[in-house]
């Protein structure tokens, strides 16, 4: 490899044009004058140093030559690939000057070509950001429905799905007002880049129209036409859009994205990104409001089948009044299985559910078809005992928990309260303190 | 003195038995009462037919409950308060004496063993039963308490 360099160092090949034509002038020209110069003086000249010479000018010549065919091979090279392209060579007889011409329609060329990759790079890259900021818009789609599957609180979903749109639509703030169906009242649901505070006094500003106009207002470079500046003002934004958040065809609330960017403009993209995720929050808050629905209709516990606890406390304040309208008593049976929580970390959650199921069985079984079993909390069950007063009552519940101890061949421990109308309270929740502040305390418990 | 008697026997069909009221008027006082509440008893003299003082002497003769009209009777404040007056609105009763381990009360039903057995665990005492009309025994209420 040395030798090769130092072969390409002194090759004649690897000198430029000019330098070359120096060296071939110079043999040509120089080597003759000398012999010229040394015949004209009188010297002798050997016929040997006459050959020297002419084969010393021969190669000056050769070198020439090559010179001039490297320029026309190049010349051919750069018709070729012109004609390759699609380009007439010029019609010039003097090849240098063809050649020039070549060399710049070949450099316009490429220059144009350059310009033209750097539009479709630019275009690709355009393309990739579009085609990823729509990737974002989707899996927050899914991520939303995932953690909806997964029962998350829906004031999370919301807040994760503001806090996403911010992003997708590169604003300073995003916030979703909702209709909150208990109260009837517009309340700030979630927010992003904003403080809460802020966001409450402009709903307290009663905006009341933006909350039914059930469409989009936008307020940026090109429309200016914004009927809630004084919002835009309080926020401090320049750029505001106000998507409405439809469900049945009513308007439940409004999504908004705002940010203070000079000579901004929403585009298309952005705007079906808030329509779609206010689509979603139309989803969520159907959703919320219909297992509100099936919350306040649900009498059942899900793991029992016996009354969950917002029946029996309703259904106590019944009984409650009608115990007095008759001058009867009316008693609250409280049943714990007290030692739930080792029997959890012995036998396993599936057992400890399955535990709570038969003995809600049995316990159901001890009663009269008149009294009104339910469940009121994870290891405890309740029942309403009509027209049973405080004696009967306790001896009802000593009953039961033998019955209960037997069938678990004690595994299982129990204690429970009585509590009684009117003696320990009269109304509901009193007689539901009562039990709850009792309930293994009783004086039947011991005995039993 | 214990009650001399406990009876299940609802106080309608006693006053029936008894003459004080027909059957059909019985029928009739129980529908009134399954629409609006109310004790049977009250319900009949509301109806007007029977009077208060008619059915509490029935049951004074049917059962041995001694009578005590309580219009001019007076209670002191201590033996009122051994019974809470939440309990005395719900069973339409009022103590009216303690002699020893013997608490004597004034119900309107004094059928009502419940009641009475409340009473008992409240009260730790045996309890004397006598017979009032319900209207004076809310009267001795709103008046002792």
């Amino acid at each position: 490899m040395p030798n090769n360099d130092k072969k390409k160092k002194f090759s004649i090949q690897e000198l430029s044009l000019k330098r070359r034509i120096w060296i071939a002038i110079s043999l040509v020209t120089l080597i003759p004058l000398i012999v010229i110069i040394y015949h004209f003086s009188g010297l002798y000249i050997s016929i040997h140093a006459v050959v020297a010479a002419f084969l010393i000018i021969s190669l000056g010549w050769w070198i020439i030559f090559e010179v001039f065919t490297s320029i026309v091979r190049v010349y051919s090279n750069s018709k070729k690939t012109l004609k390759n392209i699609g380009e007439d060579a010029p019609d010039v007889a003097n090849e240098v000057q063809s050649l020039e011409s070549i060399i710049n329609i070949l450099s316009s060329k490429m220059r144009s070509g350059l310009e033209q990759l750097k539009d479709f790079s630019q275009k690709a890259e355009e393309l990739n950001q579009e085609v990823s900021k729509k990737v974002l818009v989707l899996s927050t789609i899914l991520q939303a429905n995932d953690l909806f599957s997964k029962e998350l609180p829906p004031r999370e979903i919301l807040q994760f799905l503001n806090q996403r749109l911010k992003e997708i639509v590169e604003m300073k703030i995003s916030f979703c007002i909702l209709l909150d169906e208990l109260s009837g009242k517009f309340e700030l649901a979630s927010y992003c880049g904003i403080d809460a505070a802020k966001v409450e006094e402009i709903i307290d500003e009663k905006n009341s129209d933006l909350y039914k106009a059930g469409r989009t207002f936008i307020l940026d470079k090109e429309n200016k036409s914004f009927p809630y500046t004084k919002l835009a003002n309080g926020l401090g934004v320049i750029n505001m859009a106000v998507v409405p958040i439809l469900s049945r065809n009513q308007q439940v609330g409004i999504l908004v994205a705002a940010s203070h960017l000079d000579n901004f403009m929403f585009s298309k993209d952005d705007l079906s990104v808030l329509n779609l995720f206010s689509q979603n929050i139309a989803i969520i808050w159907e959703h919320k409001r219909l297992s509100h629905k099936v919350d306040e209709l649900e009498v059942f516990d899900y793991l029992t089948g016996l009354y969950n606890e917002k029946y029996i406390r309703k259904r106590l304040d019944e009984e409650m009044i009608r115990s007095l309208s008759y001058q009867r008593p009316c008693a609250l049976l409280f049943m714990e299985i007290s030692n739930y929580k080792e029997y959890q970390e012995r036998f396993g959650p599936i057992e400890s559910e399955k535990l709570v199921k038969k003995t809600a069985k049995i316990f159901k079984e001890g009663l009269r078809p008149i009294d009104i079993p339910g469940r009121f909390g994870l290891s405890r069950l309740c029942a309403i005992l009509i027209e049973k007063n405080k004696r009967q009552s306790q001896a009802i519940a000593k009953e039961l928990k033998k019955k209960i101890e037997d069938n678990f061949k004690n595994q299982v421990k129990l204690s429970f309260s009585v509590a009684e109308n009117p003696i320990d309270g009269v109304t509901a929740k009193e007689l539901i303190l009562f039990a709850e502040s009792h309930i293994g305390t009783s004086q039947a418990n011991e005995t039993s | 003195m214990k009650p001399p008697k406990k009876v299940e026997k609802p106080l309608g069909q006693i006053l029936v038995e008894r003459g004080v009221i027909t059957f059909e008027q019985l029928e009739k006082a129980l529908a009134v009462q399954n629409k609006d509440g109310g004790l049977i008893g009250e319900v009949i003299a509301k109806l007007g037919f029977a009077k208060e003082d008619e059915i509490a002497h029935c049951l004074s003769l049917q059962f041995g409950f001694p009578y005590l009209p309580l219009e001019n009777y007076e209670v002191s404040k201590e033996t009122v308060s051994l019974v809470p007056k939440n309990v005395a609105t719900h069973y339409c009763l009022i103590a009216l004496d303690k002699i020893g381990a013997t608490l004597t009360v004034a119900i309107a039903n004094p059928l009502n063993t419940q009641a009475i057995e409340d009473l008992e665990d409240l009260s730790h005492c045996d309890i004397q039963v006598f017979v009032s009309t319900p209207s004076d025994i809310r009267k001795a209420i709103e008046k002792f308490y």
